[in-house]
């Protein structure tokens, strides 16, 4: 089950080309999320591909999504490579081949959920 | 809840070894009528009739047994009798008069002939003269008073009365993947023996809020608990609490909490004593980030406090003033963004080393590292980051494509939200 799943990988997103491990060595989730380009707020955008991995929940205990797929990532290993990266290997990252396939399916989602109604699916 | 995790199946007097099902059919609102043919092969004998009431999918009430006797088996093919004042194979009525007033008694239910079995309490077996029996009581588990006793002393206040129409109800987010908790509760049964039951839970790793309910039986609640038995959350990582709820499991109600905080080994979370922290409440989970770019967004249904933020810089030798700056992107969007610049900028040919320290007293320059290189330090304020929001650390200024930027490093502190 992928949500169980505790062993280190490393990706990186297709959009951004940011290197990252999820979950981390400690067992934590990682939810990586594309940089946002402008140097004022007011011309702050997405690039494109966007990719917003935060899990979204519409109402508390309902089903989970991601928040963005943007243009998906690729795994680069079965194990942390970031830890011990230096920058020189971090560049060198961004452009290691990844494993098949291109883009990496999106992991499954689905878990026990709260189906209980909103009020204004109850009326 | 539709997909609610519950323990294994047992036997059942709604489920399979039943007998005889017979469907009732609500005539009008609130009266339920049914009449039926024997099936041939039905022996004499003395038979119990169940009463189950299911809503969604679950058992929520089961109704002590009463008596059917069937003195012969009937003939094949006897048409039944229908119901006084309707013809045979006309529709069922639409008014029926209003059941009989029943009577409400106060006090503790009679003792069941045998508790009725649930999905995931079970009883436990002592071994045989492990214990001495209680006076009054019965061989087996320490201290267990007869049902007797239960009605000649005066109930513990620390226990609640539950019926089949109860459950537990645990909710949980963690951000720790490959938790493992266990929910264990023991009952005080009509009969006088203590019953305890268990069931595994495994939530996944992405802070998002799940409920498990765990089905009760009749009975006194003694304690509940929820521990961890694999994965070894720390403070802050898996947040757990247990109430209790009625209703159908589809859209339970919960009515009582009695415990909420973070689980951990050492940590049950349990009622009693219960009591309630809240999930936003430090310290909680310190962790830290190794990045060159993107940002940091705070998950859903966390809260990071940002400690410290360290980055480096190799600049080039082009004349210009380089500045690290730590931004936090709020998700409201009329607020603005909170942002520091690193108390000192970095020259040209300098190995340069940036702090933001929450706590930090003053600003320091620092250049004990040796000619060509400074260490600056910038207090950091008090900034809590919600769900939705990011922390972006970027270099402003720079020679793009001949200055050398390195990791960034971001130590914060995490805490989940309650609901």
């Amino acid at each position: 089950m992928a949500s169980l799943r505790s062993s280190p990988r490393t990706w990186r997103c297709l959009a951004c080309l940011a290197v990252y491990v999820d979950p981390r060595a400690d067992g934590m989730r990682y939810h990586h999320v594309c940089q946002l380009l402008g140097e004022t707020r007011a011309a702050r955008h997405q690039r494109p591909g966007h990719r917003d991995e935060t899990i979204v929940q519409d109402r508390p205990g309902g089903p989970a999504r991601m928040s963005s797929p943007g243009a998906g990532r690729a795994l680069l290993a079965e194990r942390d490579l970031l830890t011990e990266a230096t920058i020189t290997t971090y560049v060198a990252l961004q452009t290691q081949a990844p494993l098949e396939p291109v883009p990496w399916p999106e992991a499954d989602l689905e878990r026990p959920r709260d189906v209980r109604p909103m009020p204004a699916e109850a009326e | 809840m539709a997909e609610l995790a519950q323990g294994g199946d047992q036997a059942s007097p709604c489920g399979a070894g039943a007998v005889l099902t017979i469907p009732l059919t609500e005539t009008s609102p609130g009266v339920y009528e049914t009449w039926f043919n024997l099936p041939a092969d039905l022996q004499p004998g003395i038979y119990d009739l169940v009463g189950c009431l299911t809503v969604g999918g679950g058992t929520l009430a089961v109704q002590p047994p009463a008596v059917l006797i069937v003195l012969a088996a009937p003939p094949a093919g006897l048409v039944p009798l229908p119901p006084p004042g309707i013809a045979a194979g006309a529709a069922p009525p639409v008014a029926i008069a209003p059941p009989a007033e029943v009577p409400i008694t106060t006090g503790p239910p009679p003792p069941l002939a045998a508790p009725p079995p649930t999905v995931t309490v079970q009883e436990l077996q002592a071994q045989p003269g492990a214990f001495p029996a209680a006076p009054g009581g019965t061989d087996g588990l320490p201290s267990s008073p007869s049902w007797a006793a239960i009605a000649t002393r005066s109930v513990p206040a620390g226990e609640l009365w539950v019926t089949p129409d109860d459950m537990i109800v645990v909710g949980v987010r963690s951000s720790l993947a490959g938790v493992a908790l266990t929910l264990a509760a023991r009952l005080w049964g009509p009969d006088g023996q203590f019953a305890g039951g268990s069931t595994i839970i495994r939530p996944p790793g992405d802070r998002s809020l799940n409920f498990y309910v765990m089905p009760l039986s009749y009975g006194y609640l003694i304690q509940a608990a929820v521990l961890p038995t694999a994965g070894n959350p720390a403070r802050g990582q898996t947040l757990v609490s247990v109430g209790l709820a009625r209703g159908p499991v589809a859209s339970f109600l919960r009515y009582a909490i009695l415990a909420q905080d973070y689980v951990t080994d050492t940590n049950p979370v349990g009622w009693p004593p219960g009591g309630v922290v809240p999930g936003t409440s430090r310290p909680g989970y310190t962790a830290d980030l190794k990045f060159a770019t993107g940002a940091q967004a705070v998950p859903t249904g966390a809260r990071w406090q940002v400690q410290w933020v360290q980055g480096n810089i190799v600049t080039s030798a082009t004349v210009k003033t380089r500045w690290a700056r730590l931004t936090y992107i709020p998700p409201q969007t009329n607020a603005t963004d909170f942002e520091v610049m690193s108390a000192a900028g970095i020259p040209a040919s300098t190995n340069g080393e940036v702090y933001f320290i929450r706590g930090l007293g003053q600003a320091n320059g620092d250049q004990s590292l040796g000619l060509g290189s400074i260490r600056i330090a910038t207090p950091l304020p008090e900034v809590e980051g919600f769900e939705g929001g990011s922390w972006q650390a970027s270099w402003y200024n720079q020679d793009a494509g001949n200055d050398s930027p390195g990791f960034w490093y971001l130590f914060y502190e995490e805490t989940l939200e309650d609901g």
